[in-house]
């Protein structure tokens, strides 16, 4: 059981899933990740080889510092995250969610690009169907939207892969990056798997596929969803391409973009979405720094990241299954009706939001200062306002508009029991993680000599820059200068491919309509104008076709016969 | 009452900042209130930037069931 390479139980586990009654199968997708969390913990480092394949060593095994920290929170993710699944008797949600799993956690640990690429694609077509499973009209399309995103970025990464084993040689899932970190010295096999990566990671531009699908995602797929696509593309931005300079512009941009569509969004689940896509910038900054403050700081900020995150989903996804709506405009008060749900929420509010004593400070308090460290000034800056950013939309905007704010009148339920534990075991993490950092710190790649309690100056300053950033909202909301939630919908980047490019070939095959009708107009005038020559010359009425009397044949036969007479007479 | 509170530790902060020894890296981050003053106007101005942004791209919630 020790030498099978980690993940593989969950993914035989889950095809196993269907075979247990309807009422076991959520029982079962939560002993696996605990039963695949054991062998891990027996598992030794190294480099294990798999099976030979024309030459070629396939299905490796690579456990080093880097792959078992993210190993073990996405063994913790699952564990948490089919608890709060307990409750759904759905054989396709417990296989495929479990499937997903287990995929990303052999991705992580696969030590060739080729095992690589197979475990990137499973968790692309398991993770749709945590999509499909909505079963709306909605959910399936934007389902078949980012399945046809993710299978994208698994033919770049592929296509990648083969250019890049054209030119090295290799297979083995390194450092993909020469060491300048200079993308554009490296060959288009590698520029393929970056951007494979990219899309996946939901590089600005590239990001929205990410914001569509998830809100779409039922309440406990949303979960799952959240943990694992995008902390797989940071995992392997980190292995492949640490150091890489451009890395560094396109983490700021994504953490800033993002907060502005927050602030306008309504639906709180993509409230989360945008949140999840601004925290993924401070580990692509981290990872392209690249220095070994810098990639802790983005291993330790996906490990906590992944914790808040499923948590904040799973708060809004009790709200959702509680109230049927998630949208802000139709929520508020509710902290009477959940109050556990609510301090949850708030624990993980406080967390991504980075106050001292919770999990987010100490994790990201690490990329802080790889960035001051190395002078990055302008992003420094840059993170310093995405910082109030988060404060903004997940610190503040998601609890208040879910538990506080105006009144909706919903009365409810609070969350099933077992939801309840799910989301207390996260935000005991949380909290444990920031009040205790050194067992997290041990799980990083490199040694960590950092210590975010040293420099109480340090704490006083984070507090001051959060407690302004919800002074500013507080004046904001009193003179009534925030902006008044109401049903809608905000365009983004999907625009293009739902409204413009459909619109686009609409108008092309329109036009092209349009010009082929004209074209066989033409055709069809010309050949009745010549069919109109020839029949005048030809036709039975025709000047060639005419009948003409046998009498006036005659005549004309004797003319002949005269004149060739006279001529031979002549 | 509450807000009363919330402004009281605000001011505390900023009065405890001038009190402790402060590790800066950029000269700027050392200005007494500097962190307070940017959260503050952080905030303020990416929602005022959202509300503009708002206007430009909200459409009706069925925007793309047609």
């Amino acid at each position: 059981m020790i030498s099978l390479p980690p993940g593989i139980i969950i993914l035989v586990g889950a095809l196993a899933l269907p075979l247990l009654p309807r009422s076991a199968q959520a029982i079962g997708a939560l002993a696996l990740p605990a039963i695949s969390l054991a062998q891990l913990l027996f598992l030794s480092e190294g480099v294990f080889p798999g099976i030979e394949l024309a030459g070629l060593s396939l299905l490796q095994v690579r456990v080093d510092p880097l792959s078992l920290a993210f190993g073990y929170i996405f063994h913790i993710a699952a564990f948490i995250a089919a608890l709060y699944a307990l409750h759904v008797r759905d054989t396709v949600q417990h296989v495929t969610a479990m499937l997903y799993v287990g995929s990303a956690i052999g991705a992580v640990f696969s030590g060739d690009l080729i095992t690589l690429f197979i475990y990137w694609e499973i968790t692309a077509l398991a993770s749709v169907f945590l999509i499909f499973a909505s079963r709306t009209q909605r959910a399936y399309q934007a389902g078949i939207r980012y399945l046809i995103v993710q299978i994208g970025s698994g033919v770049l990464l592929l296509a990648g892969i083969l250019l890049h084993y054209h030119d090295s040689g290799s297979l083995s899932f390194d450092q993909l990056i020469g060491p300048d970190g200079n993308l554009s010295d490296a060959s288009a096999g590698v520029w393929l798997i970056f951007a494979a990566f990219g899309i996946k990671c939901a590089f600005p531009l590239l990001h929205n596929w990410l914001q569509d699908a998830y809100p779409q995602a039922t309440v406990t797929g949303a979960v799952f969803l959240s943990a694992f696509t995008t902390k797989l593309a940071v995992y392997a931005l980190a292995r492949g391409f640490p150091g890489t300079e451009v890395l560094i512009g396109i983490g700021v941009v994504m953490t800033l973009f993002p907060i502005f569509f927050a602030v306008i969004e309504n639906d709180l689940r993509k409230v989360l979405c945008y949140s999840l896509n601004n925290q993924l910038g401070f580990m692509v900054v981290g990872v392209g720094i690249g220095t070994e403050l810098a990639l802790n700081g983005a291993v330790a900020h996906a490990f906590v990241h992944i914790l808040y995150k499923a948590l904040l989903f799973m708060s809004m996804g009790a709200v959702l299954y509680r109230t049927g709506t998630i949208r802000a405009s139709d929520l508020g008060g509710l902290y009477r009706s959940m109050p556990w749900t609510a301090a949850f929420c708030i624990v993980g509010a406080m967390s991504i939001s980075a106050f001292p004593l919770f999990s987010g400070f100490v994790a990201k308090s690490l990329t802080m200062s790889a960035v001051a460290e190395g002078y990055y000034m302008l992003t420094f800056i840059g993170l310093l306002i995405a910082s109030a950013g988060v404060m903004e939309h997940s610190g503040i905007k998601i609890p208040y508009f879910a538990f506080f704010g105006h009144d909706s009148g919903i009365r409810c339920k609070e969350a099933p029991w077992h939801m309840c534990l799910a989301m207390g075991a996260a935000a005991v993490l949380c909290i444990a993680i920031g009040w205790f950092p050194q067992p997290l710190y041990a799980l990083l790649p490199y040694p960590v000599v950092y210590q975010p309690y040293a420099d109480f100056g340090h704490s006083v300053t984070q507090l001051q820059l959060l407690l302004f950033a919800a002074l500013a909202f507080v004046v904001l909301k009193r003179t009534g200068m925030y902006p008044a939630e109401q049903a809608s919908l905000n365009l983004d980047t999907d625009w293009l491919y739902r409204r413009a490019a459909p619109r686009v070939i609409r108008k092309i095959v329109a036009v092209s309509r349009q010009v082929g009708q004209a074209f066989l107009r033409t055709g069809s005038e010309l050949g009745r104008t010549l069919m109109r020559l020839v029949l005048n010359h030809y036709g039975p009425e025709g000047t060639l076709a005419r009948a003409w009397p046998t009498g006036s044949m005659v005549l004309w036969v004797a003319v002949l016969l005269g004149a060739s007479l006279i001529l031979f007479y002549l | 009452m509450i807000f009363r509170i919330f402004l009281c530790l605000c001011a505390a902060l900023v009065i405890i900042e001038i009190a402790v020894h402060r590790h800066v890296i950029f000269s700027w981050e050392g200005w007494p209130g500097f962190y307070a003053l940017w959260g503050f106007v952080s905030l303020f101005a990416i929602v005022i930037l959202g509300k503009y942004l708002g206007q430009l791209i909200r459409r009706d919630e069925d925007y793309y069931d047609d």
